[in-house]
């Protein structure tokens, strides 16, 4: 990719960033469209182990970003697409903070927060549902999705990382 | 509870590389559990408002979060000190994890481990919109909302940018005249 060619994608990256509220694990299936879809930096299979990688990593979620970047371009491509998604919001959120409390109980943020909050679940559903797509669909990967959504919504203490270990060992072992 | 501000950036930066290093999945629950019960900079009713006020602002929602506390105790350099404090030593552990998949992912065993990693992972994200829903006010609304949202993005497979555009102001007034 030339520098301008990131400089372009860190820029569409910046852009989904600010149409994620309530997380950008909801802008997956966006940034599959772009990266796979339609400029084929990475294949589908790419796209689902490196989002996979990024949760066995420590840190918050959206480091994923870092790694589609340093897929598709390298170093700069890293941190072209890593200051795409962080800082146009950091630039809003530290200067939301002025305003912040002279509207935080204002009816109009209040319906805000409630009529996003459905779209944000549709979203990240969604998400969920691309990156099992994105895997050879067969029986295992079934069961070891369907037994992931069960444990964490009975057993929501236990560390995430103690299932991805264990889905390691499975794919390594079976 | 008695509240007390952090010493020094020093302290927010270390602070908030240890939530860093600590989270698998998520930092979420290691933002609380240092900042409030560890540290008791905030209380728990200011964690909660303060996340809140994160998860309006798009992006991110922990590092908006962590921009606006930095922010709160030592301004610009406050912020910088607890982003910086959150990512550096992520980025580097991701970087390696990330050469190393460009280096060695083809190789059958790697490919073996991913291919048992990659259902999981789809699975936690499956189970966090479902745990979501969980805190959503039952109502027909509601459903309608997250359906509309799924049927346009995987079904469909319109962009997001589109989506928002169609969903996010009927949800909006929907929820201003529930009120």
């Amino acid at each position: 990719m030339s520098l301008s060619e990131i400089l372009d994608m860190s820029l569409h990256m910046a852009l989904l960033s600010l149409m994620a509220v309530g997380g950008v694990t909801a802008v997956l299936p966006d940034i599959h469209r772009y990266v796979v879809e339609a400029q084929g930096w990475m294949n589908s299979e790419q796209f689902a182990a490196l989002f996979a990688l990024s949760q066995a990593a420590p840190g918050p979620n959206a480091l994923f970003i870092t790694l589609f970047g340093l897929q598709m371009a390298g170093l700069p491509g890293a941190f072209g697409a890593t200051l795409g998604m962080f800082a146009p919001s950091s630039l809003l959120a530290y200067h939301a903070v002025g305003w912040a409390d002279l509207f935080a109980h204002t009816r109009w943020l209040n319906a805000f927060r409630r009529g996003m909050a459905p779209i944000t679940v549709g979203l990240v559903l969604s998400s969920g549902l691309l990156l099992a797509q994105a895997v050879d669909i067969n029986l295992s990967s079934i069961v070891l999705t369907a037994v992931t959504v069960a444990v964490v919504l009975l057993r929501s203490r236990w560390n995430p990382l103690w299932l991805i270990i264990a889905g390691a060992l499975f794919g390594l072992l079976a | 509870m008695p509240v007390a501000a952090p010493a020094s950036c020093r302290a927010l930066f270390w602070s908030f590389a240890w939530i860093g290093l600590s989270g698998f999945g998520g930092v979420l629950p290691w933002v609380r559990r240092v900042l409030v019960e560890q540290n008791k900079w905030m209380t728990p009713a200011e964690f909660t408002e303060l996340l809140s006020m994160g998860q309006l602002i798009p992006g991110p929602s922990v590092s908006n979060f962590t921009v606006m506390l930095g922010r709160r105790y030592f301004g610009l350099k406050g912020a910088i000190a607890a982003v910086m404090g959150l990512y550096f030593f992520p980025l580097f552990i991701i970087l390696i994890l990330g050469y190393l998949y460009q280096s060695y992912g083809q190789l059958a065993p790697v490919q073996r481990i991913l291919d048992g990693v990659k259902p999981v992972s789809a699975g936690l994200v499956i189970a966090t919109s479902l745990k979501l829903v969980g805190s959503l006010p039952r109502s027909l609304h509601t459903a309608l909302f997250v359906l509309c949202t799924f049927i346009a993005i995987t079904l469909l497979q319109l962009p997001l940018a589109l989506t928002m555009l169609m969903l996010a102001p009927l949800a909006i007034a929907a929820a201003w005249r529930q009120r």
